[in-house]
């Protein structure tokens, strides 16, 4: 092997820069494992949403649907657990003789809190890819800093100094910027497509949840 | 988030495996295509540099000693090389003398042989010519034999061919007309299966049709019959409305379109007639719901 290859480089690395770069490292790998989760997720709600709106607005009765979806074991999440609490909130309501507004805003705020519970299963973690792609390229730039600085202290002992003096440690240090930006830019594409994709859920969410209660409100006026 | 990566195990083992890819990918790539010297060698250079200034100097004595050392050495060499050439011409022409008597010897004791070999050869070659005669006239008599009997198989197997072709033609017209006949009856069978999924699916479209022509009418008969007179007499123009419907026949809007000269009071019955036509009359088939309906209303018919 060549006593100049990227691994003998990093291998003579001075201990803080191999440290800089042994977190970039972990970082760069928890990263993209937190991308492959967030995105099969999403893709996952966003599937879900639309095969539910289909059935939802294809003219299936309410208490049917909702007879439907309680009767399956798995764990609801996305527009079905939204339907589901709304609408066992307003049957709630109903059976207590609640006043008829009422029995609209008590399904109206328990469809609020699990679509608010929804938001946050989807943005979880979303912090920590926009942690690694705001932060990473510093603390690579801080790794070549401190490379920079030990090849030019090594250069004050020296009468006549050459380029190839200082060459290899500069080219060390240098490493540790490039895996900074390698470990940041895949994080911040991943961060910025996640959280426009998480918008139009939200948008999606919120339309429904209107939609909904506008139903529900019609249900209530007609006899019990 | 360790607790959401472990639900989903598959996803570190996949970062882990895409970055030690990419690792060797990096080193290896680079490892070929990295030029050997660029780096610390700065001592290696200065020291060979000092050495060239002093030797400018030693070469120059050296050059002078060696330039003596070499005029010696010639000189010796070109008497060396006289005597061994001497001693090579002599020996030359002894070997040259002893080569051309051996030459002669050889040449006699050839002679001798050949003459000796050509007499048996002649000998032999009487003999052969002999036999080779027999043995051509027994052969062809055989010929004539073997003639006379291929040329009875030969008419025999003509004869056969002939009848052979004959069945063969025969045979491939019988195939040839079933064939036919098959190609007909298939092509009969699809044509049918075609007119029937035809009529089938234009049943079954006729079908769908009607039923969303029943729920339309439903839909407006309900309407109609929950519409009430407006006291005031005003224009009682047609009215195009635009229905919003959810699940359940549930009306969540209702908003007018084209109604030319309609006062507020009628449009007001007919949106309560809408209104007590909940809920709207379902489908007879599912797919068929409508979530937004437009309808037309015309109280004069």
């Amino acid at each position: 092997m060549n006593d100049n290859s990227i691994l003998s480089l990093i291998l003579n690395a001075s201990i803080p820069v191999q440290l800089v770069m042994l977190i970039l490292l972990v970082a760069s790998i928890f990263s993209w494992a937190l991308v492959y989760v967030k995105r099969t997720y999403i893709r996952q709600s966003q599937a879900e949403a639309k095969t539910f709106e289909g059935r939802f607005w294809s003219g299936i009765n309410l208490s049917d649907l909702f007879a439907q979806l309680s009767v399956r074991q798995e764990k609801r999440f996305g527009l079905e657990a939204i339907f589901e609490n709304g609408f066992r909130e307003f049957a709630r309501a109903r059976k207590a003789e609640l006043d008829n507004s009422e029995v609209v805003r008590a399904a109206h705020r328990a469809m609020k809190v699990s679509m608010s519970r929804e938001i946050e299963m989807l943005e979880s973690n979303l912090p920590f890819l926009a942690t690694v792609g705001s932060v990473s390229p510093y603390v690579g730039l801080f790794g070549t800093v401190w490379g920079i600085m030990e090849s030019f202290r090594a250069l004050a002992g020296v009468q006549q100094a050459t380029l190839a003096m200082v060459a290899p440690g500069i080219s060390e240090a240098l490493i540790a910027t490039a895996m900074g930006l390698l470990a940041a830019i895949p994080a911040v594409i991943a961060y910025n497509k996640f959280t426009g994709d998480i918008d139009t859920m939200i948008v999606r969410y919120e339309n429904f949840l209107e939609e909904f209660t506008g139903i529900l409100q019609r249900q209530a006026q007609s006899p019990r | 988030m360790i607790s959401e990566l472990r639900r989903y195990p598959r996803a570190l083992l996949l970062s882990v495996l895409f970055h030690a890819g990419l690792l060797t990918l990096m080193f290896v790539s680079m490892n070929f295509d990295e030029p050997e010297k660029l780096v610390k060698q700065g001592e290696r250079v200065k020291t060979v540099k000092a050495k060239v200034i002093d030797q400018q100097q030693l070469e120059a004595s050296q050059k002078k000693k060696q330039q003596q050392l070499d005029t010696e050495k010639r000189k010796k060499e070109e008497a060396r090389r006289k005597a061994a050439e001497k001693k090579k011409k002599q020996t030359e022409a002894k070997k040259k003398k002893q080569a051309e008597v051996k030459k002669k010897e050889n040449q006699k004791k050839k002679k001798l042989a050949e003459d000796k070999k050509k007499k048996l050869a002649e000998a032999e070659k009487k003999k052969k010519l002999e036999e080779e005669a027999k043995q051509k006239k027994l052969a062809e008599v055989k010929h004539q034999k073997e003639a006379e009997k291929l040329k009875a198989e030969e008419l025999i197997k003509a004869e056969e061919k002939k009848q052979a072709e004959e069945k063969r033609i025969a045979d491939e017209k019988k195939k040839d007309e079933a064939d036919k006949r098959r190609l007909a009856e298939e092509d009969q069978k699809r044509k049918q299966e075609e007119l029937k999924s035809q009529l089938e699916s234009e049943e079954s479209q006729r079908k769908l049709s009607a039923l969303r022509d029943a729920y339309r009418l439903a839909i407006k008969q309900k309407i109609e019959r929950n519409w009430r007179r407006p006291q005031e007499s005003g224009k009682m123009p047609d009215c195009e409305v635009r229905v919003l419907q959810g699940p359940g026949g549930i009306i969540l809007d209702v908003t007018f379109g084209d109604c030319p000269g309609g006062t507020n009071t009628y449009r007001a019955s007919i949106e309560n007639a809408i209104y007590k036509a909940e809920p709207l009359p379902r489908p007879g088939d599912p797919t068929l719901f409508e979530r937004e309906l437009k309808l037309l209303f015309n109280p004069d018919k």
